[in-house]
């Protein structure tokens, strides 16, 4: 009994129950096929897939290469100056932030080919690599770094023979975690970006014959190939790292932060980390050198919005999506936060369920949205119902992992405790668990709010037909190119706002209950 | 080449700036080493004792005071080669193996690993490590790692040799192993020795002179001879001259 | 290396593409002129792929790159930022950024005498008529609404009585009766429908008072006056494919199963259905492409009913009669 892997045991219920469920039409009147069904179909449209996947693989492999690229070097900047770090703040932020669903239509519009693809494959890479890079080489052993610096080693030596080696564990998880997001993005921009190959494409050619064996068949590829990518770094890292971790604890207390600067340099650098984003996003448009009509400017925004003639229309429409999508982007927040927590307490009081319940969600979490939407609509209908579902879709496995991890630091000895005096589970988890994870919910909570903001624009995109989503397609739709970036900035805005609202009462809390942040 | 001078820190203040606290980690603090012998710091934890090492090796700079090793500036020192260094818990690259770690400081200084092969060679042989050089840190015992970063220190043939609580991570008996080895070898290499430790023994056992540090501010308060002979043997860890050195350092410690 | 592969493969099938679907360079020194559609690769475009294939445009002097598009492709936005001659538009959006923003688009030509567009319902649902759309939940691709809310104020039905959701060309919901109703190409989905055993009907929103042309050729002003004779060699080779491809509807898809529809999920009698579908809707005795003062005339009625004011000049016949 017990020589049975228990994940596949559960993988084999879960087909099982998928297969009964999809061929007695028991989901959504029969939208989701049985799991033989689709592989049947797979197997009747293989001679389309080998140059749609190729396509797909040649956008998120380039996009993976430059984003790393970018995110590596600028993650050793980072590293090396942390004034530089807090200079590209916003950007870092706003990269982190943003909304796929509405940069796409700007890259589209911007950028030709093959371009806007791997634009998005790279911006889905970048900010994953680039933190892992930061947090790798800050955190490498000091004291090596001491024998360096003690033989009049410099900073670039240290690098060079201590930190870049030791940050590499950190660095492929990284790259494991970017692998799959970069072919999600490349997707994503595919499915809106016309051209003839890609995995997008086939699903947006796919979508109108309603056969869901076919988008079902389409989103398995797409999963398979981001969780291949996946594996196949943690195959390099286990292969490379395994006898190489540190083999001792480093006990040597970091020196203290930086001595705060002047009210002046301080008001400078905010400048700097505020104006930075839209100067790089002004440079992009000078760049690519694309018309002015299509390819506004911050200035070209800030016209369109507050001193064209269309104006007064322009902001009543964004000021009425907003209204539209503020209120259930909370709403989505705190169910996607809500139920990511409800799940990693179950972890411990229910570990057996929650194991056989992951690689559901590890499913959810590749397969693109786009082709999924159709059969949460007929499941949930168009309203508030459903673009919670898209939302805890989208927000709740980052969240859910954060969770999990703090909630398994809590040491054993403070659980114990409690328990020691009769306590039962729960007046534990109230006691110790909960309390002593509070960080580990705050950093969720950071990585749920922009993707909540992501889950409400893609539900109102593809079913209710409100709020930003909706007004960002409508745009397009009437050539509303003022609109088009409207909204696209509006949204970067909005995320970079409520994640930096988070920081701020994560900060106060944490700060008085003497805890540290978690990354 | 002039005569080494050994280590010298005179007048040495040095004032951290923590949050809204200010700790001063040394005040002034003066430390003749001479050329050739073999000093030891002790204290309890917080007096400044690595503090006091790291300026020594120009890792902190101090707020006032001169230090002079081999009568140079301490990074000058660094440099050319005449420091070694040896950290509590050995301190390896865990992805090089024994050679390569030892390699480290001639990297660092710019020295040619090729024609230093047969000197990295006699420091694995010295430290009776033959036969692993080519283990990973991952795979040997505490004591071979140690061991390790005792060869790595000495590889540039410094004049001066700075060890900071090298054996803190061992058990006593393992301790008692490497205080006796790293006797016999900083004897044949002849350098200016600063160990900085915590064990009153290890003190006792290596050093010609052991500075009792007291804290808030770091200070030195006493300088006590060591006048047994080289070299020392274990038998001398059960010595009752040893026992009442020993317990009249712990007297000006806790003092 | 791997991505060197990858690289080298990919340009390998792209090239391969490419030279499928834009027939060799026949004359010496043929003049490049690249156009932008409106949609994936389907029937639609039929015409276009014929003429490719039989070097129509090759005899014309023109060295033809086609585009496709797709949900997230505007047309008219790849001629203004000049990486297309020309595009194939919904005439609306054309001539509401002609009047809105000023973009300087001329509308040299229209594909469909009647735009295809209509709505689309299951035959047990009773929606014949825009009347029979008050109460029912009706699925519109967001660029369309304002037709669809142009169609049914022309009919007296206040937009606000139809619930108007998003539509993603699934038909799916339709089928399984999670709407009423979608707007979608009549050529197409209801053969779609049918596949899955359903039967579907539709009615035209040129039929109800919505006259709209669609597949509208447009162009800047600036190429107009650059490449003027290229667009009148364009319209001349493509209404050539065209009439050949009408001869005989489910002659020509077949052959571009391993070309121009390789790959796009759609299957070949499917694209059948709809070029005989929509053979109807082109036709006019001015030929193909022909814009005639009375349909003009409708189109600016049709568009000044949703508050889109545009004027005959948005319109250029001239090249028309050069051909």
């Amino acid at each position: 009994m017990a020589k049975v892997p228990t994940g596949l045991r559960n993988v084999a219920i879960l087909l099982l129950i998928w297969e009964i469920a999809g061929r007695m039409d028991l989901v959504a009147s029969g939208a989701l096929p049985g799991f033989s069904e689709i592989l049947i179909r797979l197997w009747e449209d293989h001679a389309d897939y080998p140059r749609h996947i190729w396509a797909t693989l040649y956008a998120s492999g380039v996009g993976f290469l430059i984003g790393n690229a970018i995110a590596l070097i600028a993650g050793v900047a980072f590293a090396m100056s942390p004034t530089l770090l807090r200079l590209f703040r916003g950007v870092n932020i706003a990269v982190f932030a943003l909304p796929p669903i509405a940069i796409a239509p700007i890259l589209v519009l911007t950028l030709s080919g093959m371009a806007p693809r791997i634009v998005l494959a790279a911006l889905a890479v970048y900010f994953v690599t680039m933190t892992a890079t930061v947090i790798g080489i800050s955190q490498s052993d000091s004291r090596a770094s001491d024998v360096v610096k003690a033989y009049g080693g410099g900073r670039w030596r240290v690098l060079w023979l201590v930190q870049l080696r030791s940050a590499l564990p950190t660095i492929i998880t990284g790259f494991q975690i970017a692998a799959p997001n970069a072919v999600l993005g490349a997707i994503l921009a595919e499915f809106g970006g016309g051209g003839r190959w890609g995995l997008g494409t086939y699903l947006l050619g796919s979508l109108g014959r309603g056969e869901p064996d076919r988008l079902w068949g389409i989103g398995l590829i797409a999963t398979a190939i981001a969780g291949l990518g996946y594996l196949f770094f943690a195959l390099v890292s286990r292969r490379l790292l395994g006898a190489t971790r540190a083999v001792t604890l480093n006990t040597a207390t970091p020196i203290s932060a930086a001595v705060p600067a002047s009210p002046f340099k301080r008001a400078l650098m905010l400048f700097g980390i505020v104006s930075l984003p839209f100067l790089l996003w002004w440079a992009f448009i000078v760049l690519t050198g694309v018309p002015a009509m299509i390819a506004k400017t911050p200035f070209g925004v800030m016209d369109y919005l507050f001193f064209a003639k269309t104006a007064p229309v322009a902001q009543e429409k964004l000021l009425r999506a907003l209204s539209e999508t503020l209120p259930i982007t909370f709403a989505g927040m705190a169910a996607g936060i809500g139920f990511a927590f409800l799940l990693a307490i179950s972890t411990r009081l229910f570990p057996n369920a929650i194991r056989a319940f992951m690689p559901v969600a590890l499913v959810t979490q590749t397969m693109p949205l786009v082709a999924l939407t159709p059969l949460l609509v007929l499941i949930f209908g168009r309203g508030t119902s459903l673009t919670l579902w898209v939302t805890i879709s989208v927000t709740f496995f980052p969240a859910f992992v954060t969770l999990a991890q703090g909630i398994a630091l809590v040491p054993r000895s403070a659980q114990d405790l409690p328990r020691a005096y009769g306590a039962s589970v729960w007046q534990e988890m109230r006691l110790v668990t909960i309390p002593a994870s509070l960080p580990y919910l705050f950093a969720a909570t950071r990585l749920t709010v922009p993707r909540a903001l992501l889950g409400v624009m893609i539900a109102e995109w593809l079913a209710t037909g409100r709020g930003l989503g909706n007004l960002l397609n409508q745009s397009r739709g009437y050539l509303d190119f003022g609109m088009i970036w409207t909204v696209a900035s509006v949204s970067v805005l909005l995320s970079v706002i409520l994640y930096q609202l988070v920081v701020v009462i994560e900060r106060k809390t944490l700060h008085r209950l003497g805890m540290q942040t978690a990354e | 080449m002039p005569a080494p001078d050994g280590i010298s820190l005179s007048g040495v203040y040095k004032t951290f700036e923590g949050r809204g606290k200010t700790v001063e980690a040394l005040h002034d603090v003066t430390l003749l080493c001479p050329p050739a012998s073999f000093t030891a710091v002790i204290g309890p934890s917080g007096c400044g004792k690595s503090t006091a090492l790291r300026i020594a090796l120009g890792l902190d700079s101090a707020d006032a005071g001169d230090v002079l090793i081999n009568g140079e500036a301490p990074a000058i020192a660094a440099k050319s080669g005449k420091t070694g260094v040896a950290f509590q818990d050995s301190a390896l690259l865990p992805w090089r193996n024994v050679r390569r770690n030892i390699e480290v400081p001639l990297e660092v200084i710019g020295l040619s690993r090729k024609s230093h092969a047969a000197q990295v060679q006699a420091m694995i042989e010295l430290v009776g490590l033959k036969g692993f050089e080519n283990s990973l840190p991952g795979e040997l015992s505490g004591g071979m790692r140690q061991r390790v970063a005792i060869a790595r220190a000495l590889v540039t043939k410094p004049n001066v040799l700075f060890m900071d609580e090298p054996f803190g991570a061992l058990d006593q008996i393992l301790r008692r192993q490497m205080n006796v080895e790293l006797q016999r070898v900083w004897q044949e290499t002849g350098s200016t020795a600063l160990l900085v430790t915590h064990g009153i023994d290890e003190a006792v056992f290596l050093a010609d002179r052991v500075a009792v540090m007291h804290a808030n501010p770091g200070r030195i308060v006493e300088i006590i001879d060591v006048p047994f002979t080289r070299p020392r043997h274990p038998d001398l860890f059960s010595d009752p001259a040893f026992h009442a050195l020993t317990d009249r350092i712990a007297s000006v410690l806790h003092g | 290396m791997t991505l060197r592969l990858n690289r080298r493969h990919f340009l390998g099938t792209a090239g391969a593409a490419a030279a499928a679907s834009s027939l060799p360079v026949r004359a010496m020194a043929a003049t490049p002129l690249t156009m932008q559609a409106a949609w994936i690769n389907d029937a639609e475009f039929a015409g276009y792929f014929l003429a490719m294939d039989k070097g129509y445009y090759a005899d014309e002097g023109l060295d033809l790159t086609y585009l496709s598009g797709g949900p997230d492709v505007i047309p008219e936005s790849t001629i203004i930022a000049g990486r297309a001659d020309l595009a194939l538009t919904t005439p609306d959006t054309t001539i509401k950024a002609i009047v809105d923003q000023g973009a300087p688009f001329k509308i040299i030509g229209a594909q469909y005498q009647k735009n295809p567009i209509g709505i689309v319902s299951l035959v047990g649902s009773g929606i014949n008529s825009p009347a029979d759309l008050v109460g029912k939940t009706l699925a519109v691709p967001p660029v369309n609404v304002i037709s669809v809310e142009a169609m049914l104020k022309l009919n007296d039905i206040d937009p606000g009585d139809v619930n108007i959701v998003p539509y993603a060309y699934d038909p799916t919901p339709l089928i399984k009766g999670e709407i009423d109703a979608s707007l979608d190409f009549t050529t197409n989905v209801p053969y779609t429908i049918s596949l899955q055993g359903v039967e579907a009907t539709s009615f035209l929103l040129y039929d109800f008072g919505f006259t709209t042309y669609n597949d509208t050729v447009v162009v800047t002003e600036e190429v107009l006056n650059s490449k003027r004779a290229e667009l009148v060699a364009w319209l001349r080779a493509s209404r050539k494919g065209w009439i050949e491809n009408n001869v005989d509807t489910a002659l020509w898809p077949p052959k571009w199963a391993d070309t121009h529809f390789a790959g796009t999920g759609r299957t070949i009698d499917n694209e059948i259905f709809f070029n005989e579908a929509q053979k109807p809707l082109m036709e006019n005795s001015a030929g193909i492409f022909a814009m005639t003062e009375e349909g003009i005339a409708a189109n600016l009625s049709a568009l000044a009913e949703v508050g889109i004011n545009g004027s005959r000049d948005m319109f250029d016949t001239t090249l028309l009669e050069e051909i």
